[in-house]
């Protein structure tokens, strides 16, 4: 790969207009900086016959970029080695199948048979190779074709003679837009100090998108025509955990996103030293600060940053990871190694939280198929989707309660709007225990149930709620979406969506109070928990956990560590005085300086 | 010497992908004994990771393991060893 034919320095085309794209977040964290796209150069060394006394030495040609290319990841797994064992695993693997017989022998085998160039006999392997996979019905091991597709790539490279392959261009950090990357591609970014990834092919599961959540890479995968859409030295703002990206954007936001970058980098050391304090105020106020997460691999991340159990767990991946809907024992795996790996802390496994309409593959128990719905965000989605589903509902309530006596359970219940459901639940519930008391399976009969607190109707409930449950959980995205009546989807409306609206805020503080009063916890796991600014109100509002995306979590323990609790619940007694959204900001631009200058300034 | 055979079940929740075939590959690499996979009639040697990966064996396939030389039985336990997990390797 090298950089497309323009210099890093000055963008290139008109006058830029700002542009979001959207994408899939593979990896978390805010860069800013120049593109560089990278084309994968397909230097043609052309298709070639070869006369009868070459085809030797062609073969000793092609042995020596397979056995070079071995040597480069062999060089590049003893780099790294201890301290990254999934993505030496994978270069692992990738070592094995350069000299696979599918690709070494078939390979050498066309070359002598047809007498024809290296470079044209693995493409025909590789052909070969493609067929028998496009046959596997599984996702999953399907897509480790590209896998073998990286491997090729590395030898054809070294067969035609390939200039080792920059990342960076002049020296200036950048953020590299491509096609694709292979894994080894994602760890060299660490030394050669990029700052984040773009691609178009790709998802969450892919090799890459692991390496660079292991690496702390901040990478948007899966955006179309990415590198036909920017040019090396647009400037862009790279979110990896929205899994957008703003392309030439406003002053404005540039500037925002630069000052979070510069205050983040200038932090960052110092907060490693927060991650193992306790998170609590001066005078010993603790909140819990748990971490938001949805995939085994990210247990590293959580343990890294501190954080105090998981506050979410978004337990959908499993049912969307490969062909079929997961049984018991796939779910009671991943539950388990969840409890397993932060006993005796908290785990909160949030239920099935998706629409029906993603299931219409392959739900089909009592005939049922689940059409388009002409308002989803309204329709049969979430608890409504598990309670009308029950069969499946109960194959995930026994994974759990299997899974609670590994650790410390908790569950909780999305988009419950009212109290009929939650007695639903605990019916269902209730016939599980009963079922795995009789087969004399163990199970924790003290694991706790929870409700989101995401639709109005149960924040002017809450009071009644709070008798049924053991916690609430608030889900500020969709509270703000349904309160304020905001599709943050839609480029009309998305600016109003406001998470100061005193609306959002006396919900909060209503909820908090409903709680307290009936002895439960009041847990918080939307974005609004994890930006210093939202933290610092949620704090003063009284929340007991706040749970964010992990990287998130030593930032706003030192917010609580630099805060004491009469200051904190002066700070929320101010704000839901504002009357609107904007003298939320104007008052916390004026207060919060005064107390966090390391946040947000000297005054 | 009669080779070892043993019928097993696939427990990795993501089937036998390219961890998982890795290290069976590498399990019948370091023992003096040669692993085959036998899927569907088909006998497949567990050294070539790309035969063994292009089977597509998901969570819950029943496949048979048939293992010769001096030592099977060595490499007969790892193997079951790996099949019976069901996080990665």
């Amino acid at each position: 790969m090298t950089p497309k034919g323009k210099s890093v320095k000055g963008g290139n085309h008109g006058p830029a207009v700002p542009r979001t794209l959207h994408g899939i977040g593979a990896s978390p964290g805010i860069v800013v900086g120049r593109i560089l796209v990278l084309r994968r150069h397909t230097r043609r060394a052309g298709w070639y016959h070869l006369p009868p006394q070459q085809v030797e030495l062609e073969v000793a040609r092609f042995r020596r970029a397979a056995a070079m290319a071995e040597d480069e990841l062999v060089r590049l797994r003893s780099q790294f080695a201890a301290e990254l064992a999934d993505s030496m695993s994978i270069i692992d693997s990738h070592i094995l199948m350069i000299h696979d017989r599918m690709i070494l022998d078939c390979s050498i085998e066309i070359i002598t048979e047809q007498k024809i160039n290296a470079e044209w006999a693995l493409a025909q392997a590789l052909v070969r190779i493609k067929k028998k996979f496009d046959l596997i019905a599984d996702p999953y091991i399907k897509a480790r074709y590209n896998d073998i597709k990286y491997v090729a790539d590395r030898v054809f490279g070294l067969l035609s003679g390939r200039e080792t392959d920059k990342l960076t261009a002049a020296g200036e950090q950048v953020i590299v837009v491509a096609h694709d990357f292979s894994p080894e591609e994602t760890i060299r970014m660490r030394s050669e100090n990029i700052l984040g990834f773009i691609t178009e092919k790709g998802g969450v599961t892919s090799h890459t998108a692991i390496v660079a959540r292991s690496l702390g890479i901040p990478a948007v995968v899966g955006i179309e025509h990415i590198t036909m859409d920017c040019a090396s030295g647009d400037t862009v703002i790279l979110d990896g955990l929205s899994g957008r990206v703003y392309l030439d954007p406003t002053p404005d936001q540039r500037n925002r996103f630069l000052e979070d970058e510069k205050r983040q980098r200038a932090s960052s050391e110092e907060l490693d030293f927060y991650t193992h304090l306790d998170s609590e105020t001066v005078d010993g106020h603790r909140v819990r600060l748990g971490a938001n997460i949805e995939m085994l691999d990210e247990l590293d991340s959580v343990l890294r940053y501190g954080g105090e159990g998981i506050g979410l767990f978004r337990s959908e991946f499993d049912y969307f990871s490969r062909g079929g809907k997961p049984d018991e024992e796939v779910l009671l795996a991943t539950y388990r190694q969840l409890l397993e790996t932060l006993a005796p802390m908290p785990v909160t496994i949030r239920t099935l939280d998706v629409g029906g309409d993603k299931f219409s593959k392959y739900v089909h128990a009592n005939g049922a198929c689940y059409d388009y719905e002409r308002n989803p965000a309204m329709g049969l989605r979430s608890i409504r989707f598990s309670l009308r589903e029950p069969a499946l509902f109960k194959t995930q309530v026994r994974a759990m309660l299997r899974a609670s006596v590994y650790g410390h359970l908790r569950i909780l219940l999305p988009m419950i709007s009212s109290r009929e459901e939650v007695h639903r639940v605990k019916e269902i519930m209730d016939c599980v225990r009963h079922e795995l008391t009789r087969a004399d399976i163990p199970f924790d009969p003290r694991v706790e149930i929870g409700i989101m607190i995401e639709v109005p109707s149960t924040v002017i409930m809450a009071d009644t709620l709070a008798a049924e449950v053991d916690f609430f959980s608030i889900g500020t995205n969709d509270l703000i979406q349904y309160s304020l009546a905001i599709d943050r989807g839609n480029e009309y409306v998305a600016h109003m969506y406001e998470p100061f609206h005193p609306a959002v805020l006396r919900m909060i503080k209503q909820t908090v109070d409903a709680g307290h009063a009936n002895g439960i916890e009041v847990a918080l796991c939307g974005e609004m928990a994890g930006e210093v600014m939202t933290a610092a109100v949620l704090l003063g509002l009284g929340l007991d956990e706040l749970s964010m995306r992990p990287p998130a979590i030593p930032h706003v323990k030192r917010l609580l560590r630099n805060s004491c609790s009469r200051q904190l619940a002066e700070l929320g007694d101010q704000v839901l005085q504002c009357r609107d959204g904007r003298e939320v900001r104007e008052f916390l631009a004026a207060y919060l300086p005064w107390f966090y200058p390391q946040e947000f300034g000297e005054p | 010497m009669k080779p070892l055979e043993k019928e097993l079940t696939v427990n990795n929740p993501n089937g036998v992908h390219g961890r998982v075939a890795s290290h069976l590959a590498r399990i019948a690499g370091t023992y003096d004994a040669t692993v085959h996979l036998v899927y569907e009639k088909t006998a497949i040697d567990c050294t070539a990771i790309l035969d063994v990966l292009s089977m597509g064996l998901v969570y819950g396939t029943r496949l048979k393991i048939r293992i010769g030389g001096r030592e099977r039985e060595k490499a007969m336990a790892e193997v079951e060893k790996l099949f019976s997990r069901r996080d990665d390797p």
